[in-house]
């Protein structure tokens, strides 16, 4: 119910909302970090970004405090604007914890790449923002909201090297493509609107079990299906809207790179769980695009990854396989294959984030991120070379890491689905995948042609790159930890949508 | 329900009937003398018609987008102070924080943007890099 309401130009009643305060802790710290950073960064002289990365860890710390103190809470509040659940808490700390990990290693980045601007924290933080957001609603416009602060952060961000051509072209494609991918996710939202009168996703379910086939409401629901799958799958760069991926992720300062495929997965792929769950009983309808778009992420990211040249240009098409690999789950559309993405988004945050973050170590070398570049790493950086291994080795899928588990459930998932022909796709597009990881993982390990002199390796990155190397491995070896939780609350997500909750 | 759309349709023709005798009005009776100055579309600023390719400085975005900030934040502040009153008291105190929060924030923008001297029209840093760079001190003043 709207807070003021006009009859015939009198306000009749009014109603305040009812606010759970503690729900939007997490959120608001978050978004008050930001705005300190952004203020704090002014006063500080340029270049000095020590206090900004020390506040923003400190602000990220407090919001997943909040954020766990809600753990297995499940409400909703601002008349159904917010809603918290497990699904809601996983993904909110996957993301502060990718943020986390990024403040850590940006800084030697951008000094050794001489990219002083402090506003890259400030942005980061607001960006993360959305990206919460988008998680913690099911009503489209507020995820709408999240979309949008993330992405305009986000373009600013590809474009921070803003006097590379790269960077400034990459900046400009995933704006251009990103307002695209917008006016599709709008355009649906405003076809839910037409055909239910309700912007929010578990309207989809009302509305297709009230509407005869055949009728325009049918159709128009039909309609902004379609457009919400295109508008997310944009986001979530699946083949074929994935053109974008590789340019972007190739030409962005790596630092963003590595923060945008974490977060942007996490916050689309949750956004697509509450989709899916909404959409389930249409699911004959969009099911049969989804696996094609599954299928061919695959194939395509898969395949193109194998021949590419520049380690980073590798990672994006290997995001667009992941991506791919995801979507398997939402496919098979049971509570294996939906926890078994969010199993799969805490993962691949993990290893994503770690493997850019060891390609920044290369800003010392010119920022050449080519594999003939990171040939013979181990003799330059051991460290970085060691962690590199272990987190393609998990991207390859290879146990004892996290993202043999990831790979795993969701084999398992679209077996129970009955979608055999998939799984085995899956499996035999990650045999093609184990292919270029471990290249890569034995040219960093071959000798370089000339001698080359060690480089030293900031603490803070030395942590980040532990830290997510310890999480696959222990992610890896008791993957229940987090299976179990995410299990619990998608069967709590699809019993509550089946009895027509908020 | 079609009824509704009266006053629209209502707004719509009168909107048109005004335009067509302000203009049609003009045409009939005003003196015709042109000249070229008069014959433009626009009296001044850019030509409207040309290469689009022209470089001109950044600022005017700068500037236009700062005007639609907070163009905007009054656009929002005026019917909401109007309704301000009619509302009950406990939900007063209520909205006046929303709305206090919506200021704040865009306060902060506005210190924000004087800070990096968004408001000069000499922008700073362009202009430290058009102007030559400083010759390498000798060798023996290095610290």
């Amino acid at each position: 119910m709207p807070a003021i309401r006009y009859t015939h130009g009198r306000m009749e009643a009014t109603v305040r909302p009812e606010i759970e305060w503690n729900a939007l802790l997490p959120l608001m710290s978050l978004i008050a970090t930001a705005t300190l950073v952004l203020l704090v960064e002014m006063f500080l002289p340029r270049g000095r970004h020590a206090p900004l990365i020390v506040i923003g860890l400190i602000g990220l710390a407090l919001a997943g405090y909040f954020q766990i103190s809600l753990w297995q809470t499940s409400l909703t509040t601002f008349e159904n604007l917010w809603r918290v659940d497990t699904i809601s808490s996983l993904l909110t700390l996957a993301i502060l914890g990718a943020t986390a990990l990024t403040l850590l290693f940006s800084e030697e980045y951008l000094q050794q790449r001489d990219l002083r601007y402090g506003e890259f924290y400030p942005l980061l933080l607001f960006a993360s923002a959305g990206a919460v957001i988008m998680v913690s609603s099911t009503n489209l416009m507020v995820v709408f909201l999240g979309l949008e602060v993330l992405s305009l952060a986000l373009y600013v961000l590809a474009g921070l090297a803003r006097y590379e051509v790269r960077s400034e072209e990459s900046a400009l494609k995933y704006f251009l493509l990103g307002a695209f991918a917008s006016a599709f996710f709008l355009y649906g939202i405003a076809m839910l609107y037409g055909a239910t009168g309700s912007v929010d996703l578990m309207a989809i379910a009302r509305g297709w079990g009230n509407s005869a086939p055949g009728t325009a409401t049918s159709a128009m629901l039909i309609a902004s299906v379609a457009l919400l799958l295109v508008g997310l799958a944009f986001k979530a760069s699946l083949v074929p809207f994935h053109m974008w991926t590789p340019d972007v992720y190739q030409g962005a300062p790596t630092i963003a790179t590595a923060y945008m495929s974490a977060v942007v997965k996490v916050a689309v792929f949750g956004v697509l769980i509450r989709f899916v769950e909404g959409a389930a009983g249409m699911a004959g309808l969009w099911a049969p695009i989804l696996w094609w778009l599954a299928a061919l992420s695959m194939v395509v990211g898969n395949l193109l990854a194998l021949v590419q040249r520049d380690a980073k240009r590798m990672l994006a098409y290997s995001s667009i396989a992941h991506a791919g690999y995801m979507a398997v789950g939402l496919v098979s559309l049971n509570a294996t294959g939906l926890s078994g993405i969010l199993y799969y988004l805490v993962a691949y945050s993990l290893m994503s984030v770690g493997a850019f973050a060891v390609l920044t170590v290369m800003a010392r070398a010119g920022d050449a991120t080519t594999i003939e570049a990171l040939r013979g790493l181990y003799y330059r950086q051991p460290f970085a070379a060691h962690a590199m291994a272990v987190l393609l080795v998990s991207l390859a899928g290879i146990p004892p890491t996290a993202g043999f588990w990831g790979k795993w459930y969701l084999f398992v998932a679209s077996l129970e689905a009955g979608q055999v022909l998939l799984a085995i796709l899956l499996a035999l597009t990650s045999v093609v995948g184990a292919a270029y990881y471990l290249g890569l993982v034995f040219a960093l390990y071959t000798p370089p042609r000339e001698t080359v002199e060690r480089w030293r390796m900031p603490a803070p990155m030395a942590a980040c790159l532990l830290a997510c190397v310890l999480g696959l491995i222990l992610l890896g070896l008791a993957p229940s930890w987090l299976t179990a939780p995410a299990r619990q609350a998608v069967e709590a997500s699809a019993t509550r949508v089946s009895s027509g909750l908020p | 329900m079609v009824y509704d759309y009266v006053p629209i349709a209502l707004l719509m023709g009168i909107a048109l009937v005004i335009a067509a005798v302000m203009v049609g009005g003009s045409w009939l009776l005003g003196p015709r003398r042109p000249t070229p100055a008069k014959q433009s579309p626009y009296e001044c600023g850019m030509t409207p018609v040309g290469s689009a390719r022209e470089r001109f400085p950044i600022h005017f975005y700068l500037t236009a987008m700062l005007f639609i900030i907070f163009d905007v934040e009054v656009a929002f502040l005026y019917p909401f102070f109007v309704v301000l009153r009619e509302l009950p008291p406990e939900t007063r105190a209520f909205a006046l924080g929303v709305v206090g929060v919506f200021t704040f924030l865009l306060v902060i923008g506005f210190v924000y943007e004087w800070k990096k001297g968004a408001l000069e029209w000499e922008d700073p840093v362009e202009h430290r890099r058009l102007k030559p760079e400083p010759q390498p001190a000798p060798a023996g003043e290095q610290p």
